[in-house]
């Protein structure tokens, strides 16, 4: 299965998951990314492995809205009516805590309920078109929507139609999140699993992957590959960010128990209440 | 002898009994038991007379509640007068085409629900050449119909239409038309011989196809999820949120059977206004 980070670490919690053997899977140790590596949840990769990254920042019609340039901007009355949000709690509400000033790191319970209240006035006034998941894309294909908080992958394949939509880096920075491989308990053939997961880290085979799907590879040495099989995709930000471009980006805040409870509900009532 | 015939009615009633059972009563006794329970996904769940579950279904959710009903209405409201000229042009003026235009009906559902909720996505979006032209005669101002409330009742109207059409046409086809050629010689106007030979004659089919047009409506939330805004939510979109995304089971199950309550108490209002007779189809059968 393939699932993002904080479902990963609940379903491990849960006991869904299973532990990995890593001497199935010596590509993953030897080939996986550097920043990628130690993350909080899982710092050894025992249970998940990274398939593939990606950030959520806005995706912008720029023939439209020239001059959106940060997540506050989506609330700019000029724009009611015109601008989508991610049903993905875990995305939008750090990315409006962020344009509140929020410290990610520091930040509570109560941050995480005022920026669902500011998401909910604007859906009550109609500043905010809908609530979507990758049907985002539709809207901004039509115009629909002007500016939406979306994912990078997407901007790069709905630029191939439309060179007008591009992924503009929020002012206050983007969220970073990874979808992992993981192998639930009771899997049939989880030697089969660990044979993929082992093929997809072989940067050969990954480079076709993100030569397709445009997300950023968690496996090092793909952009030499992709620089002789797709130039523009080597060179694209998005594909291999730099150090500096996401320097202001973070992974969403961890929630568990209680806090997440109240937080869920309280955006659940936002979405689709 | 006689042992055996007695029992063949239970046996022939078996099989439907034996599905009712295991694909509604158990899964109804389970859910009804989950409503009842407190906790969440993690700390696993335990019966405990929860009754505060619908409690909270009943004051948090009024709204998508109140709006679902509001939908539902308006849509079967649109969808019976859409569907019942439509049916009896194809009952009374159909003639060799009558299968052709109960195929044009039924074809939209050869598409699935979804995918056919979602082709309206384009056919609604404010760019499109639909609301232009709506726009341009008077019926859209502002030319913006996906994600208002307009949009989500068109949707509803148009994926339930057939469940309106087909029992209309079905009870307006077992008419016998000498009732009717009986009443234009008691000097009747086509007008007098359709308001009171006709349309009486077909209640049956009219109640059956509000029914089945207004219940399922009443729970969908494929249509306002696709169609609507951000303040065109009904309490189907309310029950999904609540079971997938808060993983909430109680509270969902709770919020479903106060749904199921309450439309089983509208039902039954209409059909006790409506006439039960007609339901059971005495006064269509024989006149």
């Amino acid at each position: 299965m393939v699932v993002t980070d904080w479902m990963a670490k609940k379903m491990y919690d849960l006991g869904y998951v299973q532990n990995l053997d890593k001497s199935a899977i010596p590509n993953v140790e030897k080939n996986l990314v550097p920043s990628l590596r130690g993350r909080p949840f899982d710092p050894n990769n025992d249970f998940a492995v990274p398939w593939q990254s990606g950030m959520t920042g806005l995706v912008v019609r720029t023939d439209l809205a020239p001059d959106i340039k940060s997540i506050c901007d989506l609330f700019d009355p000029k724009y009611k009516g015109k601008v989508d949000m991610l049903t993905e709690m875990r995305d939008t509400v750090p990315l409006v805590m962020k344009c509140e000033g929020v410290d990610l790191s520091k930040a509570t319970e109560q941050d995480w309920l005022d920026a669902i209240d500011k998401i909910g006035q604007a859906a009550d006034d109609g500043q905010i078109r809908r609530f979507t998941g990758n049907d985002y894309a539709r809207d901004l294909t039509s115009g629909d929507a002007v500016a939406v908080i979306g994912w990078s992958g997407d901007a790069i394949q709905l630029q191939a139609d439309n060179p007008d939509i591009k992924f503009v880096m929020p002012k206050e920075g983007c969220m970073l999140w990874s979808d992992n491989m993981v192998i639930p308990v009771g899997a049939p053939n989880p030697t089969a699993a660990e044979a993929w997961m082992n093929y997809v880290y072989d940067p050969k085979n990954q480079a076709q992957i993100t030569d397709w799907n445009y997300y950023v590879s968690p496996v090092s040495g793909v952009k030499e590959i992709l620089q002789k099989i797709d130039p523009p995709a080597a060179k694209s930000e998005l594909i291999f960010p730099s150090e500096q471009f996401t320097a202001k980006c973070d992974a969403a805040p961890p929630l568990t128990g209680e806090e997440e409870t109240n937080v869920t509900q309280a955006f659940n009532a936002v979405v689709s209440g | 002898m006689a042992g055996r015939r007695r029992l063949t009615p239970y046996l022939l009633l078996f099989p439907g009994a034996a599905w009712l059972i295991v694909f509604f009563v158990v899964p109804m006794y389970y859910m009804a038991r989950l409503s009842l329970d407190s906790g969440t996904l993690e700390t696993g769940f335990r019966f405990t007379w929860q009754w505060s579950n619908y409690g909270d279904a009943l004051t948090l959710y009024q709204d998508p509640f109140i709006r679902a009903f509001e939908y539902a209405g308006a849509a079967t409201v649109i969808a019976l007068l859409i569907g019942y000229p439509l049916a009896y042009a194809i009952a009374f003026r159909g003639g060799k085409w009558k299968n052709a235009m109960l195929f044009a009906v039924i074809a939209p559902f050869f598409t699935t629900y979804l995918v056919r909720t979602i082709a309206w996505e384009t056919i609604l979006s404010d760019q499109s050449p639909v609301v232009s032209f709506l726009d341009s005669i008077g019926l859209a101002p502002g030319g913006h119909i996906l994600a208002t409330a307009s949009a989500v009742i068109a949707g509803i109207t148009y994926n339930f239409l057939p469940f309106m059409v087909l029992p209309i046409y079905a009870s307006l086809e077992r008419i016998d038309p000498r009732l009717i050629e009986a009443g234009k010689d008691l000097y009747a106007s086509s007008r007098a011989a359709f308001v009171r030979v006709t349309l009486p004659l077909s209640a049956p089919g009219i109640i059956a196809g509000t029914l089945l047009t207004f219940i399922p409506a009443a729970g969908d939330y494929v249509n306002a999820f696709f169609l609507g805004g951000t303040n065109n939510k009904m309490i189907g979109n309310v029950i999904q949120g609540l079971y997938l995304n808060v993983r909430d089971y109680p509270a969902a199950a709770a919020l479903s059977f106060v749904l199921m309550a309450v439309i089983m108490i509208v039902v039954f209002v209409y059909i006790r206004f409506a006439g039960s007779e007609s339901l059971m189809g005495e006064e269509g059968a024989r006149a």
